[in-house]
């Protein structure tokens, strides 16, 4: 199964938050997390990643620091404590939503 | 580090590079990132040349994510990146628009005439003055040198500071008379009693032996002896007989007077000078000067006739005949003093109004103080004077009823004010800002135009600027050499044309009756220009452009409604834009400077018809006419007495 770009793009937010709520990721562990706990269902386009995660940071829903990983500089993101807030609500709005979805779909079946 | 990612990084980073720290760090993210994925698809077995191929194409659209980092980044941006957004956004809006007034400042032109002007006759209105030297130096105009604060008569708004400046140049030139003078004059025009009063002695002080101050000074005094309606005095009461009295003193000292003299023709060389190199306005200065200047003194000379008679009579009643005979004797002194004040028109009608009055006063009073054909003969003697006024009078009033049916038909933009009010020359009016608020005229119908046309060619450039910022890339659609000439034939020329017809065909009104009079049919052809022309274009060179894209697309696209890309017709529409202002600019300054001429011709006969060369001749034979009337009427008087 493959979700297209278009569709994640929706819940990109509340994924994002609820891995961030789990640990301190960079950018491509999260894409990596995201990719082994769904199979690699959701074929989103991983650059589109990066503006989402500067949005949230601009918000103040996580933050960043620079750490080296080896030789390499990595951009670390962890959430806040605004953000878990943020995370519930976007998290419920997402299950809210998907529930609405399932109905709607499923009865049309 | 492979070129291909690098290329990536670069574009997806490149909406940043206003801020180069932002830049690198978002780079530096997105770098690694690449590296990382490449890295792991080459562990997972693919070939490096793969994993780069692969890693790109799950990236995403560089160009898109560009985009959205900015937004997303946008806040973050130190404040000169973010003005260096916003130029690049704004550039082209601005450029175009610094281009527009450089090539085509026609409308600034417009504005120099009228601050230059402005400041010429509102000479204290300091704000107008940058605007006028700034724009003048593109216009070519330039403030008349000199002091020209002393020869123009202010607003009327700032009335007081006027009369303030006009001191201090007397104070300045305390052995200038025209200054002084001029300085009297326009306190007299204001008709503020104090203010004239203290004017009035001032020169009395510096001029003493100028009779003008004197029957000035007497008939201010005049006006405040009697109560109210100090305009017909013989039915006035008296409120102060020692006002009389002083009145009567200063009048008498006034007839001692060695000369009498208003500087009238000196006033009116010097408001000319204001005007050098351009005759037209000169002259016309001069004749406004020489006529308009001594009117405000009318008032107060005929007020001193009317004393002049009005002092024996109350001597008769007082029971002194004897003052009142050698007080009526001297009736010649004033009129005569007058007529030697200058070779002018105005002075000719006072003249022969006091000698009216004389006519018709004397006979009576002579004959009260019991010499009654001493009051006829001269009375008959200051008849035969005044002949010579009746056949020119006569002349004078069929060319003013000439003047005002030429005034309705060829007066231009003022015959309404000419004509409605009745009255032949307000001064205002044959100044200089008269042909000036032709150019406003037609300066704010290009104005209005060029500030629509430059709002839509500046849209467009904004959303050109906006569209660049953000990575797009817009197409330049090429035309065919026909769409082109089509473009141009009923896109510019055709609407323009027909709406030039549609103003010299005038169908609704008549031109003659001037805009002011027709200020409805004015603002619909104003809105036509600044509103339809653009319009029309725009939508003709959307159908146009829809057209030629659809003969490029292939022919199964053409099923469907085309929509264009927005960046595509904006970098197609801009520079045909700019061809339009150009093209259609250039057309109308053209217009409405053949407009321009037109009207100010017509203006010009008007005007010359009204102050025919030949009323200089009759001035100077009426003058001696009467001179030698009067001269005969007192010699009459003096043989006898």
């Amino acid at each position: 199964m493959a979700v297209n770009s278009d569709l994640m793009r929706g819940v990109a937010e509340p994924v994002i938050l609820k891995l961030l709520a789990e640990r301190t990721m960079y950018g491509y562990e999260i894409i990596r997390l995201e990719n082994e706990r769904t199979n690699g269902a959701f074929e989103w386009k991983e650059g589109t990643l990066y503006p989402c995660l500067h949005r949230l940071e601009e918000q103040g829903l996580i933050e960043s620091s620079w750490q080296l990983a080896g030789a390499k500089p990595r951009k670390y993101y962890s959430i806040t404590r605004k953000g878990i807030a943020a995370m519930e609500e976007k998290v419920r709005e997402a299950k809210e939503f998907i529930g609405a979805l399932h109905l709607l779909l499923g009865a049309a079946n | 580090m492979d070129d291909r990612i690098e290329e990536v990084v670069k574009r997806s980073s490149e909406p940043l590079k206003d801020d180069w720290a932002l830049e690198q760090e978002v780079a530096q993210e997105l770098r690694t990132h690449l590296e990382d994925k490449c890295a792991e698809l080459e562990g997972e077995g693919n070939s490096p040349e793969e994993s780069v191929e692969k890693a790109i194409g799950e990236f995403g659209d560089p160009d898109e994510i560009g985009r959205e980092l900015l937004g997303a980044n946008f806040r973050r941006i130190k404040l000169r990146g973010k003005l260096k957004v916003v130029l690049r956004i704004c550039g082209l809006p601005l450029l175009l628009a610094a281009v527009w007034a450089a090539v085509d400042f026609s409308v600034l032109a417009g504005a120099a005439r009228y601050c230059s002007v402005s400041t010429v006759n509102h000479e204290f209105s300091v704000k107008c003055d940058w605007a006028a030297r700034f724009f003048g130096r593109f216009a070519g105009f330039r403030k008349p040198a000199g002091e020209p604060l002393l020869w123009n008569g202010g607003d009327g708004l700032n009335a007081r500071k006027a009369d303030e400046m006009r001191l201090e140049l007397v104070n300045r030139h305390p052995d200038d008379p025209v200054c002084l003078a001029n300085y009297v004059a326009e306190v007299m025009v204001r008709d503020k009693r104090p203010d004239s009063v203290k004017a009035v002695k001032l020169a009395i002080g510096r001029e003493p032996d100028n009779a003008l101050y004197h029957h000035l000074l007497s008939a201010l005094i005049i006006e405040e002896a009697f109560e109210a309606d100090r305009t017909v005095m013989e039915e006035c009461e008296i409120k102060d007989r020692a006002k009389l009295d002083a009145a009567k003193a200063e009048y008498l000292l006034g007839l001692k007077c060695p000369y009498y003299r208003l500087y009238i023709p000196e006033r009116g060389q010097r408001a000319r000078s204001q005007y050098a190199g351009n005759a037209f306005h000169a002259r016309m200065q001069q004749k406004v000067e020489a006529l308009m200047l001594p009117i405000p003194a009318l008032p107060r000379q005929r007020s001193v006739a009317r004393a002049a008679i009005y002092y024996p009579e109350l001597l008769i009643k007082d029971g002194r005949p004897e003052e009142a005979e050698a007080l009526l004797d001297q009736w010649y002194v004033y009129p005569a003093q007058l007529l030697g004040s200058g070779d002018l028109l105005i002075s000719m009608l006072i003249v022969d109004t006091i000698l009216e009055l004389n006519q018709k006063k004397l006979p009576e009073l002579y004959a009260r103080v019991g010499k009654p054909e001493k009051g006829t003969r001269i009375a008959a003697k200051i008849a035969e004077a005044r002949a010579s006024m009746a056949a020119w009078k006569a002349q004078r009033k069929e060319a003013d009823d000439r003047a005002q049916e030429e005034a309705e038909r060829y007066g231009g933009i003022f015959s309404f004010y000419l004509v409605g009010l009745g009255i032949s020359l307000p001064a205002e009016y044959l100044r200089s800002d008269r042909i000036m608020t032709y150019c406003i005229l037609d300066s704010l119908v290009l104005l209005c135009f060029t500030v629509l046309v430059l709002c839509v060619v500046g849209f467009q450039a904004l959303c050109w600027g906006i569209g660049r910022a953000c990575g797009e890339k817009g197409h330049f659609l090429w035309l065919t050499k026909r769409e082109y000439g089509k473009l141009l034939l009923y896109g510019m020329l055709l609407p323009a044309g027909l709406y030039w017809l549609w103003l010299h065909a005038d169908l609704l009104s008549g031109r003659g009756v001037g805009y002011q009079a027709n200020l409805a049919m004015f603002c619909i052809q104003s809105f036509v220009l600044v509103v339809g022309l653009p319009v029309w274009f725009r939508f003709y060179l959307g159908h146009i452009l829809l057209r030629r894209y659809r003969a490029l697309v292939p022919s199964g696209e053409g099923t469907r409604r085309i929509c264009l890309p927005f960046l595509t017709y904006v970098t197609t529409a801009i520079p045909l834009w700019i061809v339009f202002l150009l093209v259609v600019g250039g057309v109308l300054r053209f217009a409405a400077n053949r407009e321009l001429q037109y009207n100010v011709g017509r203006d010009r006969s008007f005007f010359a018809g009204l102050f025919s060369p030949a009323e200089d001749h009759v001035v100077q034979a009426l003058r001696t006419d009467l001179a030698i009337g009067l001269d005969k009427a007192a010699e009459l008087t003096r043989e006898l007495k």
